[in-house]
């Protein structure tokens, strides 16, 4: 036996090809200024967000400027800073009222939405060990789907549409859960089975009212509402969504080791320690809680769940703790930008879903090649 | 240290995987099980492990009885290093060390910098430093294995489980892996390892347990245990086990070499 504290290993381990490759820098990024690479994952972590937390509080400000009515960033600012202190008021009471009351919601719910949205792609990608995962794996959008449907061919009005969406969509993870729970006993993989199970129940079910709306009224709402908009978001909702957000995300944030270790799979995560059960059930909780909150108040959103996550992997690294705080940030950032597309585009309104795919595709496919060096 | 008595294990109720195991291990053992496909190897680690409940008999570990520990206490006691396997997702080696101080780390807290140095003292004792920020999927079989050890020493348990440590690796690799479990012995540890090499019971272990359909079929030194009629009839296939010249200084090592039939090479030197 050689000496203790020094074996024979692995810088010996294998030659050529694979050691070459393994030298590539981690998270994954050839071409990058050798500075960038040289620094800790703690370091690029805490880059990405003060970048990306500056980008967003432009994006945010300018925004406003986004729309009929012209409207300088000074008089932005002044206006917001307005509500929180005393400004005297030399604007024109219209122009308040549109920046507090219609551009703010719908700015500030881009933000929650895409951030929701991409914290929970994280959070379940992490969680099924799959990057294939979406937030709607549970069934969510197909519940909300069914109840914002159910009430529109009631003609309910908006306030009753989003919560019957918001019911239906906890209705759909709680039938997912129970039926994983019913079958599969403690294992996480008949957990997709159960959500795509629900998914494909409640899917069956909107198509039935479909057939039953009328096609005046009721059957183009249905329509649009599937495509998703933040047309109608008001400071309502933004109250509603706040506090539901900071819940799910300080859950999140307290598990996040936990959650960390479940991507070794669960089995693995267990024998170190981890309770997977009560891991599972926050990860799941404040997925939903965020989740449903987006649909149920911008509709269906695909796309930003699904991919942002990834998009954060690639900044940061793909520890857990690292990319809940990245997709959120990032998500919140793509949807804003989006929407402020459609703001933009005079007279028509362009669905939030077809636009995100539509602009967000192209994107996935330039950074794909980067994107892959981490996969297996 | 760690006593297992009469376990038993099934899946489905009438068809017992585990029917009667009992064996010990003790501190500084390295402790290899053998045995055929399909005779509860796996099952027995996972009941170890708190993976599978059991569903009779008692696994002690110093006096306690770890039926009704928490997974966070069980790993305190023990660690498991899996066979090497890609993860979903673009982890860096270290991080997937670090995981290895999840038992040891509260709700909302993040590893501090002595969980970070414990870490690094586990990869720098194996060898492995120098993989700290590469990607761990890019590793390869061997490197990654040499990763999942340094997981388990950074979770500072006293008793390593390793399923198949050499499997899909190659001969070097193999070899590097049993120096290593050696080694571990050396510096403390207890080992509980599933192989399908009877070979590296002789290289590597002190104590051997046969096991075939649930039941032990023998335990002891490798010595002892591991013979030609005991591989034979644990494998349903002839073995003979035999003492090679190690070249030059006069010592002798144990061999185990399967019999080929109708004139293949190993009958040969019959």
């Amino acid at each position: 036996m050689s000496a203790p504290g020094s074996i024979v290993f692995a810088s010996r381990i294998e030659g050529g090809e694979s050691r070459r490759e393994a030298d590539a820098p981690a998270g994954g990024g050839h071409g990058r200024p050798a500075w960038l690479r040289n620094l800790s994952a703690a370091q690029r972590f805490r880059l990405t967000v003060v970048v990306l937390l500056a980008v967003l509080l432009v994006a945010f400000v300018t925004s406003f400027l986004i729309g009929r009515y012209s409207i300088s960033v000074s008089m932005v600012i002044d206006i917001l800073l307005s509500k929180v202190a005393t400004v005297e008021q030399y604007w024109e009471e219209t122009l308040g009222v549109v920046v507090l009351d219609v551009r703010l919601p719908r700015i500030v719910l881009a933000i929650l939405v895409g951030g929701a949205l991409s914290a929970s792609g994280a959070s379940y990608q992490t969680l099924f060990k799959n990057p294939l995962v979406s937030p709607d794996i549970l069934g969510v959008s197909a519940g909300a789907g069914f109840g914002a449907a159910l009430a529109m061919i009631n003609n309910a009005n908006w306030v009753v549409i989003q919560g019957s969406a918001f019911l239906f969509g906890l209705v759909a993870v709680i039938m997912a859960y129970a039926i994983a729970n019913l079958f599969g006993g403690k294992s996480i993989t008949v957990l997709i089975l159960g959500g795509i199970v629900v998914s494909s129940l409640f899917q069956a079910m909107l198509s039935i009212i479909k057939t039953l709306a009328d096609t005046e009224n009721q059957l183009p709402s249905i329509t649009f509402w599937l495509m998703g908009s933040l047309g109608r978001g008001v400071n309502r909702d933004v109250l509603v969504m706040l506090p539901a957000l900071a819940v799910s995300m300080l859950m999140l944030v307290l598990f996040r080791h936990h959650i960390n270790a479940l991507a070794a799979g669960e089995d693995e995560a267990r024998t170190m320690g981890v309770n997977v059960t009560l891991v599972k059930a926050v990860i799941v909780t404040a997925s939903t809680l965020m989740t449903v909150c987006a649909v149920s108040i911008a509709g269906i959103v695909g796309w930003v769940g699904l991919v942002i996550p990834h998009l954060a992997r690639m900044l940061s690294g793909a520890h857990y703790s690292r990319i809940l705080i990245v997709s959120f940030l990032l998500g919140g950032l793509f949807l804003l930008c989006v929407d402020n597309i459609i703001r933009g585009v005079p007279d028509v309104e362009v669905p939030l879903g077809v636009l995100t795919a539509i602009i967000g595709t192209p994107i996935f496919a330039v950074l794909l090649p980067r994107l892959r060096q981490g996969w297996t | 240290m760690l006593q297992v008595e009469n376990l038993r294990f099934a899946y489905v109720s009438d068809q017992p995987v585990l029917r009667d195991v009992t064996f010990g291990l003790n501190g500084g053992d390295v402790l290899c099980v053998l045995g055929p496909n399909g005779t509860g190897k796996t099952t027995l680690l996972r009941c170890l492990l708190g993976l599978s409940r059991p569903a009779g008999g008692r696994i002690v570990l110093d006096g306690k009885d770890m039926s009704t520990v928490s997974s966070r206490a069980r790993a305190e006691y023990m660690a498991y290093v899996p066979q090497a396997s890609t993860i979903a997702f673009p982890y860096e080696a270290e991080e997937i060390v670090l995981m290895g101080r999840i038992a040891h780390l509260r709700v909302g807290a993040s590893p501090s910098k002595k969980d970070e140095s414990i870490c690094r003292e586990a990869m720098e004792s194996l060898g492995i430093s120098h993989l700290r920020r590469k990607m761990f999927n890019r590793l390869s079989g061997g490197e990654r294995q040499m990763v999942l050890v340094a997981r388990a020493m950074a979770q500072q348990a006293h008793i390593m489980a390793m399923d198949e440590p050499t499997a899909n690796l190659d001969y070097g690799n193999q070899v590097r892996i049993l120096r290593l479990v050696h080694h571990l012995a050396e510096e403390g540890y207890s080992i509980l390892l599933i192989t399908h090499f009877p070979d590296h019971a002789f290289l590597a272990c002190n104590q051997a347990v046969l096991m075939k359909d649930g039941l032990v079929k023998a335990r002891g030194s490798p010595e002892e245990v591991i013979t030609s009629e005991s591989l034979t009839r644990l494998y349903g296939t002839e073995v003979n086990v035999t003492e090679a010249p190690l070249c030059g200084c006069g010592l002798t090592a144990k061999v185990c070499v399967p019999l080929m039939s109708n004139g293949g090479r190993g009958e040969a030197t019959t």
